[in-house]
């Protein structure tokens, strides 16, 4: 392996309309690939192959076939939406590649050719529910940017909700990109729901926020303390955007700047020194970036860059990175992940400060990675009745050693 | 949570018995299988009585045959999936006959497993449902003569007309708790002189 350089594609969207988690990603593999470049833990270096699809899902399989055909890059780390990750499917296949695919999605997919490091449901929205449900109550109204995430996510939502009893008032879906949400705001104030699942994405989700805290302004019973708005991928990289709206959001996500843990303040730090004290590092940075130095720390355990030598390697071992070990599950090639949640506060405060979340369940464990929520559900086999344990309760077995991922209390 | 609420297809600890020989497409179907939390068994180069027992099944279409299955093509025990390579009219023609409701094309991937699962399933129970009902029909059809006759008993009994006498054993049915052809039965019996039925007559 000494000194030879290892092609690496980077396939995230610069430009387009969610382009603003997709620069996330795009800083967060480049970061790594430098840190990695300038490491002396390795006797081998990457060459980052870029490109940008611009958030259009067909150009992406495009530029994954060149990355793989043409510049020979059996490593991928890239895409944001499930669209896209789906068209690039058969890219894998046909040549034998690796995606490295970090932001959370709907699961229900476990491919031979994709390393799964995002949050999946069982890592997301099933731990939302259960820590926001006793607090805020069980009346949910669900929204959604009209295509798989937010049909998935609030799908899964109204399974918890059923199952703990609750209720749904109203469901409702927007075009990717619609910024005309009155009509949300007029059936929310109707309704009064406990709280709102939002999974709205990009433009449409900024819009809704923004009138939802107009309409807070004007009525306390909708101010977030009340009825908090609950979601599943706003991350720091959208708050700066979003400002004062933001305030009281309730997210969760595998990563936030503000975990309090050793590692994680070293590397913010680092990260603040390179890119700026004024930018929030997120899980949308953090994702691609451990990907990276997972993706080294497994060529440099196996001796090779062949995508299947790595594959076998990285589920047998926690990958270090500087914000900490990442664990790939054997059998479904998921991250095992904790699921941290926090509010955002300090958006509403001009200029005195940047917003950040507060991480509200510190007591949070690492969960196993469940796709296809096999250990949560069961809907039939009455002999299996007694054996359905929700798994995702159970004593996780890594919990012991020191990863990242163990939270420090 | 109640679990049960849960409408999410789950196929955690189904036994799945797949029907094909050794092959890189049974070890890529069984990883999947797998990671759906199945208990997978691979057979060949046939089925045995014991596999009746399992909850799904999935077969291969190119070189499967009838002698493979220890059971009749017209029992259906379970939901079937077929492993298709050659979509030859004859070869998917008989794997339908076989059962499959749902099929999965070769080479096997790592995509299509989980829905050919959720499709077999539910044309499994969509089948069942509507084989159930169709005896149901068929047998009330059956029966009718027995129906027409009481309704004649009633009529003569209460001196009233047929709608009427209907409502009189509509009314015997639901006291009863039998259906109307249950009652229509003992009501006839009762008028040949016979003892009344319907412990006999329930469903």
């Amino acid at each position: 392996m000494a000194g030879i350089e290892i092609p690496v594609g980077v396939l995230f969207s610069s430009t387009g309309s969610y382009s603003v988690i997709g620069r996330e990603g795009y800083h967060g593999a480049m970061t790594a690939i430098s840190e990695v470049n300038a490491s002396d833990l390795f006797d081998f270096s990457f060459k980052a192959i870029t490109a940008d699809p611009a958030c259009r899902a067909e150009t992406y399989a495009v530029l994954a076939n060149q990355m793989m055909a043409k510049n020979d890059c059996g490593h991928i780390i890239g895409c944001q939406t499930s669209w896209s990750r789906k068209e690039l499917l058969p890219v894998l296949e046909r040549h034998q590649g690796l995606l490295w695919y970090s932001v959370p999605y709907e699961g229900f997919e476990s491919h031979d050719r994709v390393i799964y490091s995002g949050a999946c449901p069982n890592q997301n929205v099933v731990p939302l529910f259960q820590h926001i449900l006793p607090q805020f109550g069980k009346r949910a109204f669900l929204i959604g940017s009209n295509y798989i995430w937010g049909w998935e996510m609030n799908r899964i939502a109204r399974e918890l909700l059923a199952a703990e009893d609750g209720a749904v008032l109203g469901e409702r879906y927007v075009a990717l990109g619609d910024v005309d949400i009155d009509h949300l705001i007029t059936e929310i104030v109707e309704t009064r729901p406990d709280f709102i699942f939002n999974n709205l994405i990009g433009d449409s989700s900024y819009a809704f926020l923004r009138a939802l805290r107009d309409l807070g302004e004007r009525d306390p019973a909708f101010r977030p303390d009340v009825m908090p708005v609950l979601s599943c991928n706003l991350t720091e990289a959208e708050l700066p955007i979003i400002g004062a709206a933001a305030d009281g959001v309730i997210s969760t996500a595998s990563y936030f700047e503000t975990a309090d843990y050793p590692k994680n303040v070293d590397f913010v730090r680092r990260m603040h020194q390179l890119h700026g004290e004024e930018r929030g590092v997120s899980a949308m940075f953090t994702g691609p970036y451990q990907a990276v130095w997972a993706l080294a720390q497994a060529i440099k355990a196996c001796g090779s860059a062949d995508p299947d030598e790595v594959r076998d390697v990285l589920t047998k071992m926690p990958l270090p990175t500087p914000v900490g070990d990442l664990h790939i599950d054997r059998s479904t090639q998921h991250a095992t992940l904790t699921p941290f949640i926090g509010v955002v506060e300090g958006a509403a405060q001009g200029a005195a400060g940047r917003a950040a979340f507060r991480v509200i369940n510190p007591q949070a464990r690492r969960l196993a990675p469940d796709p296809y929520l096999v250990n949560l559900n069961s809907e039939r086999n009455e002999r299996l009745r007694d054996a359905v344990v929700l798994t995702s309760e159970v004593e996780d077995p890594l919990a012991g050693d020191a990863g990242f991922l163990r939270v420090v209390k | 949570m109640r679990l049960k609420a849960f409408k999410t297809p789950n196929f955690r600890g189904w036994k799945a018995v797949v029907l094909h020989r050794p092959h890189q497409d049974v070890e890529r179907l069984t990883r999947q299988l797998e990671r759906l939390g199945m208990d997978v068994t691979c057979v060949w180069p046939e089925l045995s009585a014991e596999h009746r027992n399992a909850d799904i099944v999935l077969f291969d279409a190119d070189m499967g045959h009838e002698e493979q299955f220890p059971w009749p093509q017209s029992d259906l025990p379970m939901p079937m999936v077929a492993l298709i390579g050659s979509e030859a009219p004859g070869r998917v023609e008989w794997a339908i006959q076989r059962g499959a409701g749902a099929h999965l094309s070769k080479p096997i991937g790592s995509t299509g497993v989980f829905g050919a699962l959720v499709v077999a399933v539910r044309s499994f129970q969509t089948h069942w449902d509507s084989a159930n009902r169709i005896a149901d029909l068929e047998s009330r059809l059956t029966r009718r003569p027995n129906v027409v006759e009481a309704v004649l008993f009633l009529m003569d009994v209460h001196k009233c007309d047929s709608t009427e006498a209907y409502g009189h054993l509509r009314s015997l049915s639901m006291a009863g708790r039998v259906s109307i052809e249950d009652a229509a039965d003992a009501l006839v019996a009762q008028a040949a002189g016979q003892g009344p039925e319907w412990k006999q007559g329930r469903e």
